[in-house]
């Protein structure tokens, strides 16, 4: 396999990695976000705007709905709806252990990077019981 | 990997500053990729791997890369290899520096970032071409640098710079071309002479002496001691 490594970050895509996922691009790209925000928010549901994310994404709004939708069923995201004064704020939090689960859905078992996969998984679940403990041990 | 490992594959904030759908984006990359990977030439695949390899819909694949040919980033034609029918693909490097705030948004790092990727990329590009790049023009070359050190050792230089490096190759690569070496030897001694007798003194006698004119696009002092005599 060639050496392709994201030089300098002057790159998005890592196509070793991608040569191995089964999902569809704009699929596995949603989970990436996902899995990059909610880390971002400390594991703790977040609040996002569907427009925002569209804009972000460039993902069509039907498409994004089915990919959501994909997410909800396996139990990996977890959405909910906050109605206040101000409209709807929407909030997004994750299930990671639903996400190992059903990793063999998102990459191929036989790859080498799988095992390193679900080890990030099983890794972020432990920060996230760091934090919701409040011992932030891990942090 | 440079990615950070939260990442895993896709970079989040260098995606975010893309102004094209997902798909369009690994194209883009993917694009970019091997044409570095084959030496900036153009380089050949089916759309059906390249579909299957990036996880696009194939249909797709067919709107994304006439978009780009559109937009002229990309030249594509057919071929054959090993009796499967490919295709073959050639990025403008050039091209794709003046549209890039077409795909990137202009005022982020990432946009900066691409710039000197594919700056880079085409800098090799050129660099390529005037190497010599067969046998039979290496040989040639070589023949021009052993006739330069002979008559630099006839004439026994002291202190003149006698360096041969990437750049003199370049230069010897298409002086080669252009003159026999006789043609060359000719012009070299005559060079050579002037040089002894000290009525020239240039800092670096190769470069001066195979240069390239810019407006006449000749080589002019080749020329002219070829002339010499007549």
């Amino acid at each position: 396999m060639e050496n392709n490594k994201i030089e300098n970050e002057a790159q998005v895509v890592d196509f070793d990695i991608l040569n191995d996922i089964i999902l569809r691009f704009d699929e596995y790209l949603f989970l990436s976000w996902l899995l990059y925000y909610y880390k971002l928010f400390y594991y703790s549901p977040f609040p996002y705007s569907m427009e925002l994310l569209r804009s972000k994404l460039n993902i069509k709004r039907y498409r994004l709905r089915t990919i959501m939708k994909k997410f909800n069923d396996w139990g990996v995201l977890i959405t909910s709806l906050e109605y206040s004064s101000n409209g709807t704020t929407r909030w997004f939090e994750m299930d990671y252990i639903a996400l190992r689960d059903n990793l063999d859905k998102v990459m191929n078992k036989e790859s080498k990077y799988f095992n390193d996969f679900i080890a990030h998984v099983e890794h972020l679940q432990v920060m996230k019981d760091s934090v919701n403990s409040g011992s932030y041990e891990y942090i | 990997m440079n990615i950070s490992k939260e990442i895993f594959a896709v970079h989040i904030p260098n995606m975010e500053a893309f102004k094209m759908s997902p798909d369009e984006v690994t194209v883009f990359d993917w694009l970019l990729f091997k044409s570095a990977y084959y030496g900036h030439s153009d380089f050949y695949s089916t759309y059906e791997d390249i579909s299957a390899r990036l996880n696009i819909n194939r249909h797709r694949l067919n709107v994304i890369v006439k978009r780009f040919k559109e937009a002229e980033i990309v030249s594509v034609s057919q071929g054959w290899s090993d009796k499967r029918k490919v295709t073959y693909f050639t990025l403008s490097y050039i091209n794709l520096l003046e549209r890039l705030p077409m795909f990137i948004k202009p005022d982020t790092e990432v946009f900066n970032r691409y710039v000197e990727r594919i700056s880079k990329y085409q800098q090799e590009r050129i660099n390529k071409i005037s190497k010599p790049g067969t046998d039979e023009e290496a040989k040639a070359v070589q023949s021009v640098v052993n006739l330069i050190d002979r008559v630099f050792h006839e004439f026994n230089f002291a202190g003149v710079n006698c360096d041969l490096n990437e750049t003199t190759e370049k230069m010897l690569n298409k002086l080669s071309k252009s003159y026999t070496l006789a043609e060359i030897q000719l012009a070299f001694v005559h060079f050579c002479e002037d040089i002894f007798y000290k009525r020239i003194s240039p800092t670096h006698p190769i470069i001066y002496f195979a240069k390239v004119d810019k407006t006449t696009r000749k080589f002019e002092v080749v020329e002219h001691y070829l002339n010499k005599d007549k």
